[in-house]
């Protein structure tokens, strides 16, 4: 770092988080762990159900045979596959915005990208539960691995599933690293401030991280490094998943477009679900002085660029078409604007196209329950556009006498809903074990406190890298592991009241 | 008690389910786990044998052989040298083996219990029978027996007569719904010869056809499209001219060169303002002179073109058009049957098709008609009865003058109109005796069910009902074993006979229906020996011979001469009222259905589930209605329509059929039961409970093509269970047309003509990706070691050339592969599912208006393509490409991913939604060559892999390669026009390659790039567009005239 930079960074402190301190933050993030009100043992308890209803529902149909659901000749994928690319699509604001904003140095990325982050990773679990759904005979997915065996045979390199295997296990594996390595310095600020089986819990997860300056140097080169590699890999796994229905030859999904118009549906999508997320994360784990409502409307300004780059694209889509004058196209075309795909169409058209626009508003953008309604309706309006991919390809073929028609079983429906519960029940557990918001980060937002004396007997220290990393310490140098009388007394009793209230 | 005795008794209640278990299984074991320690001398375990027989799922008789491995039956083909049907056997032919392995089949003797039945034993059952018939005897009633059968034309039907008459009774009457009794009394009036004669459709040039479904189902179906495909295959300028006339558009309309859509009822009148005009301009044959010409002319001359214009819609002009090519361009035929010859004036109707083939000269010419000379066995040898006297029948039960009733394989409650009450007065009848395999409507009624054995385990012989002049017989052996506790009918009548009478005893000295049957042949052996026409020494010999062959028929075809020539007179000798009585807005068109028949198909699941041709629907009764109509009645498809006859309602869903006037519903016979197993039973609805209950006046024929009905609509939905695109949604109508895709290729005549001859280079590269050439990138895998072996030489590139021009969509090929391929039964809920299971399919698309409007068949196996896009996709290889050019599947590999599905452009690739079922013992029929699919995989056409490796095993051993016609897959096999064609496409001497050269050729979305290894020809024929355009280039010439 020049000492430019240093210079630079005692002064870079975001104004919206004046008067907030160290201590308040890891406070408020450790409350968030340990403190759990009923509500969200309700809602644990339903997506719960859920989860297990699903699973039975999951054994129903492995155990009979996929004509329990809906499909038929020729359209063999269900809602199966509108929920991969779903929830693949939400995989990618997380952690690519996290890490573009990363690399751009957009600090305003620090207090959201945590959840973000934990978002990506349980979507790509989540595409993984849909995919095993999907397999007809799942108990053979392995065949789709390659590892070595006595036949020699290896899988498919030809085939977009398999590239789907290798970018996707890729991304879930980077983006694994990078939301652990980003929450290392937190586990450790946790572990010191609760106490026994969280503490044993953090302890083993942050890999006895000190605060060292040779841990931060590290930490951030790592960082950065993993954010440079997720980039171009969050861009190329959605381009892969494009690639699988443009490598077959079907009108409506044999195009070249396919890869841009599903890395900005991703992207799209994504953002609306980082909106979601950071919506329901600051109102019900109070974080409402963190998440502020101008992290909603630089979120919301992007979901407003990108909805008219989707709106571009989906013109384009018809436009070519008519240009080329393939009637067979058109004819996909057509059942969207006026056959039976029609209401899905122009609700989609609504929804992702239409309402969005409201978003030149400064008032809607700053609007939570407009922008949670705005996000949610763009949430619908892309997974109706997977529907209207999938469906109508396979049943507007080359030959019209296959054509049929596609209404969904109760079985489908009811997978899809799983899905949901899976990734719920994953962020609900997600946001009581791992702090949901960036401790280290946001306190690098906060004016670098006025130098105490006893702190500067301590440390030293004079970089900025160090700051943080003098706050951290500073944090449990002054009150000691769990050695704050007031903060230990009160973690305990709250402990024993969730303990209480779980019996 | 004490505690000991409860002990015991606890015990011995504990053990005896233990035992009854024990002698229940050694009562009932009928499996062998080894089946032959010492097989017998004829059977190889692992190789099949065939064993000939005839086919007795209609009454045309044809020849087929059975696959038989391991004393089980697997397969129906054509037997290849019986002069009927040459190797070919049409869709319910190939479902043969449904009937011996029904399910529903009466498994043993039963007795009339309450209103069901009870199990008895041949032991009892028999005397019990023969007990009371010698007592109807003894009462002087023995002529108020009554024995009703189908068609038994052969010694059986012998037997059972001279049976009958020896007991006392002359009653042996065979009925069927659908006879020739109207066209054998024309004939008999205008030829003087009873029966059909033999329509030489192999060699004539130009055929009018007045209704007569040929292709369809209509007398002998594989004959004609044998003929067809004859009639087809020929240099252009010998090239057929077929021309339809017929009120819905059948298969054989879509199969015509010209079709016309006319008013029900009016086929007689246009054949004769044919007639009129070809007598008017003088083209009548040489031999016609003076004074005949001159009466022909009177008598013809109320037929004008104008008036007949006026009333069958014609025109005056096409009249004389059809006249004059029908006349110049001989050998012409005018064939008039099926709904022409059901109607009240089907003897008209037919008496008018002979007047036209007598003008021009046809009868007794090659490419005519021609009359067979009797069979070996002299005459049919059975008194067929008509529904004249099945009425008659009907009101002597009603008045208890019939004492008795024998049955066998007949369903007359099924088949005659309800209000003829046939029901009622069989119940009348004191004692019913039943030799059905299936508890039919009929059978239902029987005091005695004696359950006859399937045609497949009966021994027998039947002359087919058309012949082609060589005097076919038939001879029937039973391929397998009875399946169950059954008897053959001949072997029961013996021994009743015995136990009826002394006299009758000594009658009839044999003791088993063998026995008499080789008596019968044993007398013509001798007879034809002493003549000369047999050569073998003895009679062993020649037996063998005839069981091999599959019967006996003559070297040389020989026909009779016309016995007379048809009269001026003949015509006011005729009733020619069109007029049916009932009111009713619209004409009911009943026809047989494809694969259903007269009924008698509807419990083979294969038959349900196999779609109408051009219709598609499976499993159930639709009523076909023109699209006009249903606009105007605001009626879409599935709704449930009112059918609204004076004899009585039926409700049927509709179906918006493209090929039918205004004025005309359609149904197809054949469903409707109210028993005849799980499959039949409740499926759909029977429409001749609502037919018109009238007799054609001279030959006493149902006219069931002659009903008026209203049709109203009940507001209710009933699903169509089909195969084509859902016609309900909006934006996919045209989803019933090609669009631009051209994927059922037309080519007109005249530009056929301008290309015949050319001779392209053959289509033989196509396997684009040479595995060979070039690094792939899988090196290193153990694959090249693989592609450098000997094994790897291309030797094959497995190919089918499809002519369009002679497929006449019959789907027998997708029967022949159910059966060969082990395809699973698709239920009716999985139809309703859209979850057919054809890995060959007989697609179909319309073309024009009503009534310009064509339908174009396409059969669709797998293409097998050179550059699939099918195989890349599959993540785990599941989908491959194999050194012969198959794409291959390997079920196991399969995770079900169903990418090979959706990347398929022609949908050719299945998945299996559910584990496949086959109610025991239909599982006895699978093939044993190939497995059985499990569920949640994807399978296909595999070009029938196992016999290409079965032939080309035994190439390799005799080391050559396969020739040409070795292997062929199933469907080509069967296929009754010979459309399909299969080989290899690198031998440049097969007779595919020869094809491919063709330049008619042409592959379906070639801009795919797929390479698929299924080359089409083009058919030729004028689609509507081509017709438009030469309407316009017409009218200038018109002008300039």
């Amino acid at each position: 770092m020049s000492s430019q930079d240093e210079e630079n960074h005692t002064e870079d402190y975001d104004k919206e988080f004046e008067g907030v301190e160290y201590s308040k933050v890891t406070k408020d993030v450790v409350r968030s762990l340990t403190q759990t009100s009923w509500k969200y043992y309700l809602a644990l308890g339903i997506t719960f159900l859920f989860l297990l209803a699903g699973a039975g529902v999951y054994y129903y149909q492995t155990r009979w045979g996929l004509g329990v659901w809906g499909t038929n000749e020729p359209i063999y994928w269900g809602l199966d596959i509108p929920n991969f690319i779903f929830w693949i699509g939400l995989s990618h604001s997380g952690t690519l915005l996290s890490a573009i904003l990363l690399l751009t140095r957009s600090n305003w990325r620090k207090p959201i990208y945590r959840s973000a982050e934990a978002m990506t990773f349980f979507a790509l679990v989540t595409a993984q539960v849909v995919i095993l759904t999907h397999l007809a005979r799942p108990w053979r997915a392995f065949y789709a691995m390659p590892y070595p065996n006595i036949r020699t045979l290896w899988t498919n390199l030809r085939s977009a599933l398999s590239w789907d295997i290798v970018a996707i296990s890729t991304y879930m594996t980077l983006s694994f690293l990078f939301l652990y390595v980003g929450t290392i310095p937190d586990f450790a600020a946790a572990r010191d401030h609760t106490t026994g089986w969280r503490k044993k819990f953090y302890t083993v997860l942050s890999l006895g991280w000190k605060g060292s300056d040779r841990e931060w140097r590290h930490l951030h080169r790592a960082y950065i490094l993993l954010a440079a590699f997720v980039v171009p890999l969050a861009a190329s796994v959605h381009s892969v998943v494009g690639w699988d229905w443009a490598v077959t030859i079907n009108p409506g999904m044999h195009s070249t477009i396919f890869a841009p118009y599903f890395v900005a549906g991703a992207i799209f999508s994504g953002i609306a679900g980082v909106v979601i997320i950071m919506i329901l994360v600051r109102k019900f784990l109070r974080f409402q002085e963190y998440i502020k409502i101008s992290h909603i409307e630089r979120l919301a300004k992007m979901l407003l660029v990108l909805s008219l780059a989707w709106s571009f694209i989906n013109i384009f889509e018809i436009v070519i078409p008519w240009l080329k004058e393939a009637n067979f196209e058109l004819m996909t075309v057509a059942s969207k604007w006026r056959g039976s795909y029609a209401p899905l169409y122009w609700t989609m058209l609504t929804v992702n196209g239409v309402f969005p626009l409201a978003m030149f508003s400064k008032r809607i953008r700053t609007s939570l329950p407009a922008m949670f309604f705005i996000a949610a309706g763009v949430e619908l309006g892309m997974y109706l556009e997977r529907v209207l991919i999938i469906i109508p390809g396979q049943n507007i073929g080359h030959l019209p006498a296959t054509w049929s028609s596609y209404i969904p079983s109760w079985v489908e429906l009811a997978l899809t809903a799983w899905t949901f519960s899976v990734f719920t029940f994953l962020f609900l557990i997600f946001v009581k074990l791992v702090p949901a918001l960036s401790i280290y980060e946001v306190k690098e937002l906060l004016r670098v406190p006025r130098r105490s004396k006893m702190v500067l007997a301590a440390n030293p220290v004079s970089s900025s890298q160090g700051g943080s990393a003098l706050d951290q310490r500073s944090d449990s140098k002054t009150h000691g592991s769990g050695g704050d009388p007031e903060l230990a007394t009160e973690g305990k009793d709250k402990a024993k009241s969730s303990r209480e209230e779980e019996e | 008690m004490n505690r000991r005795d409860f002990m015991k008794l606890l015990g011995v209640s504990a053990g005896s389910p233990f035992f009854t278990r024990i002698f229940k299984y050694k009562k009932d074991a009928k499996e062998y786990l080894i089946p032959f320690v010492i097989p017998p001398d004829d059977v190889v375990p692992g190789l099949p044998n065939w064993y000939s027989t005839v086919c007795r799922q209609c009454p045309a008789g044809c020849g087929i052989q059975v696959k038989i491995r391991e004393g089980r039956a697997k397969k129906i083909e054509g037997n290849p040298s019986f002069p009927i049907n040459y190797g070919r056997v049409c869709a319910r032919g190939q479902a043969g083996l449904q009937v011996l392995y029904n399910p529903d089949r009466i498994k043993r003797p039963l007795v009339k219990r309450g209103n069901g039945f009870k199990n008895t034993s041949w032991k009892r059952a028999v005397p019990a029978v023969a007990e009371k018939l010698r007592k109807i005897r003894e009462e002087g009633n023995g002529s108020k027996v009554v024995f009703l059968t189908q068609s038994l034309r052969g010694n059986l039907g012998k037997l059972i007569s001279t049976c009958m008459e020896r007991y006392g009774s002359n009653n042996l009457l065979s009925y069927e719904l659908l006879n020739d009794q109207a066209l054998s009394t024309a004939n008999e009036l205008c030829f003087g010869y009873k029966g059909i004669p033999d329509y030489d459709l192999d060699n004539a040039k130009y055929i009018l056809s007045f209704g007569a479904g040929f292709l369809d189902t209509w007398i002998s179906p594989v004959r004609y499209s044998v003929g067809y495909g004859n009639f087809r295959d020929r240099p252009f300028d010998k090239r057929g001219h077929l021309v339809h006339f017929e009120p819905r558009l059948s298969l054989t309309g879509a199969s015509a060169d010209e079709w016309f859509p006319i008013k029900p009822e009016s086929e007689g009148v246009i054949a004769l303002g044919i007639a009129h005009a070809i007598v008017e301009e003088g083209l009548y044959q040489p031999g016609l002179i003076g004074e005949e010409a001159r009466s022909w002319k009177d008598v013809l001359s109320e037929y004008d073109p104008q008036t007949v214009a006026s009333r069958t819609g014609l025109s005056a002009k096409e009249i004389t058009r059809i006249a004059k090519e029908f006349a110049l361009s001989g050998p012409s035929l005018a064939i008039a049957g099926g709904s022409a010859a059901a109607q009240v004036n089907g003897v008209f109707n037919a008496v008018a098709s002979n007047v036209l083939n007598y003008l021009v000269g046809s009868v007794g010419i090659e490419g005519g008609l021609k009359f067979s000379v009797p069979s070996f066995f002299g005459d049919t040898l059975e008194k067929s009865i008509s529904y004249g006297g099945m009425l008659d029948l009907t009101k002597r039960m009603e008045k208890g003058e019939v004492s008795a009733v024998l049955m066998h394989n007949v369903n007359p409650v099924f088949t005659m109109p309800k209000n003829t009450r046939f029901e009622k007065a069989l119940e009348n009848v004191p004692f019913i005796v039943s030799f059905s395999s299936f508890i039919d409507e009929s059978t239902k009624h029987a005091d005695f069910i004696l359950p006859d054995h399937t045609f497949l385990e009966s021994w027998g012989d039947y002359i087919p009902l058309v012949d082609t002049g060589r005097r076919t017989v038939g001879v029937l052996q039973p391929v397998v074993k009875p399946y169950y506790d059954t008897r053959a009918l001949g072997d029961v009548i013996l021994s009743l006979v015995k136990m009826v009478g002394e006299d009758l005893s000594q009658a009839f000295p044999w003791k088993t229906f063998k026995d008499y049957l080789k008596n019968s042949w044993k007398i013509f052996y001798d007879e034809s020996r002493t003549r000369g026409e047999i050569q073998e020494d003895s009679f062993e010999n020649f037996w063998e011979k005839v069981l091999a062959k599959g019967g006996w028929w003559g070297e040389e075809k020989q026909y009779l001469p016309s016995p007379a020539t048809p009269r001026p007179e003949v015509l006011s000798r005729v009733p020619r009222d069109a007029e049916s009585e009932s009111k009713g807005k619209f004409h009911l068109y009943l026809y047989p259905s494809h694969a259903r028949y007269d009924g008698r198909g509807a419990n083979q699941p294969w038959l349900q589930q196999l779609p109408e041709p051009l219709v598609t629907a499976t499993w159930g009764t639709w009523v076909e209605i023109s699209p006009e109509l249903a606009a105007k009645m605001e009626i879409v498809e599935g709704d449930l329509l009112e059918i609204d006859a004076p004899t009585g309602k039926i409700e049927v869903p509709a179906y918006i059929y493209p090929g039918i006037g205004d004025e005309v519903v359609a149904i197809a016979i054949g469903q409707g039961h109210t028993s005849y197993g799980r499959y039949a039973a409740g499926t759909g609805v029977n429409p001749l409970e609502i037919v018109n209950p009238k007799a054609e006046a001279l030959s006493g024929a149902l006219a069931w093509a002659s009903t008026k009905v209203n049709i109203s609509k009940t507001g209710t939905h009933e699903k169509v269970l089909k195969t084509d695109p859902d016609k309900a949604q909006p934006g996919l109508e045209k989803g019933l047309r090609e669009l631009d895709r051209e994927i059922v290729q037309w080519i007109e005549p005249e530009k056929a003509e301008e290309v015949e001859g050319e001779k392209l280079e053959a289509i033989k590269a196509l396997p684009t990706r040479d595995l060979k050439k070039g690094p792939h990138f899988l090196s290193g895998l153990g694959l090249d070691k693989y592609r450098q072996s000997k094994y790897h030489k291309y030797k094959y590139r497995w190919g089918m050339v499809i002519d369009l021009d002679k497929c006449t969509g019959c789907e027998a090929c997708m029967v022949a592969c159910y059966a060969e391929n082990n395809l699973p039964i698709v239920e009716p809920l999985e139809m309703s599912r859209r979850r057919h299971k054809n890995w060959i399919r007989v697609d179909r698309y319309w073309e024009g208006e009503y009534p310009e409007i064509v339908a174009k068949v396409q059969p669709r196996p797998c293409y097998h393509c050179g550059n699939a896009p099918c195989e890349p996709v599959c993540p785990v290889y599941a989908a491959f490409h194999s050194v012969d050019g198959l794409n291959g599947q390997v079920y196991q590999r399969c995770i079900g991913t169903r990418f090979c599905n959706v990347g398929c452009p022609y949908r050719v690739r299945l998945f299996n939604w559910f584990a496949p079922k086959w109610p025991k013992p239909l599982d006895e029929q699978l093939n044993t060559d190939i497995s059985v699919r499990p569920v949640s995989i994807t399978d296909k056409c595999t070009f029938c892999v196992q016999r290409l490796r079965a032939a080309k095993d035994i190439a390799k051993d005799e080391g050559r390669l396969v020739r040409d016609g070795e292997a062929q897959p199933a469907c080509v096999q069967t296929c009754p026009s010979g459309a399909m064609v299969f080989g290899n496409l690198m031998d440049s001497e097969s007779q595919v390659s020869k094809l491919t050269r063709n330049p008619r050729r042409y592959r379906v979305l070639e801009e795919l790039n797929t390479e698929p290894a299924v080359i089409y020809l083009k058919a030729i024929r004028k689609s509507p567009e081509h017709k438009e355009e030469e309407e316009l280039s017409e009218t200038p010439d018109a002008t300039h005239e």
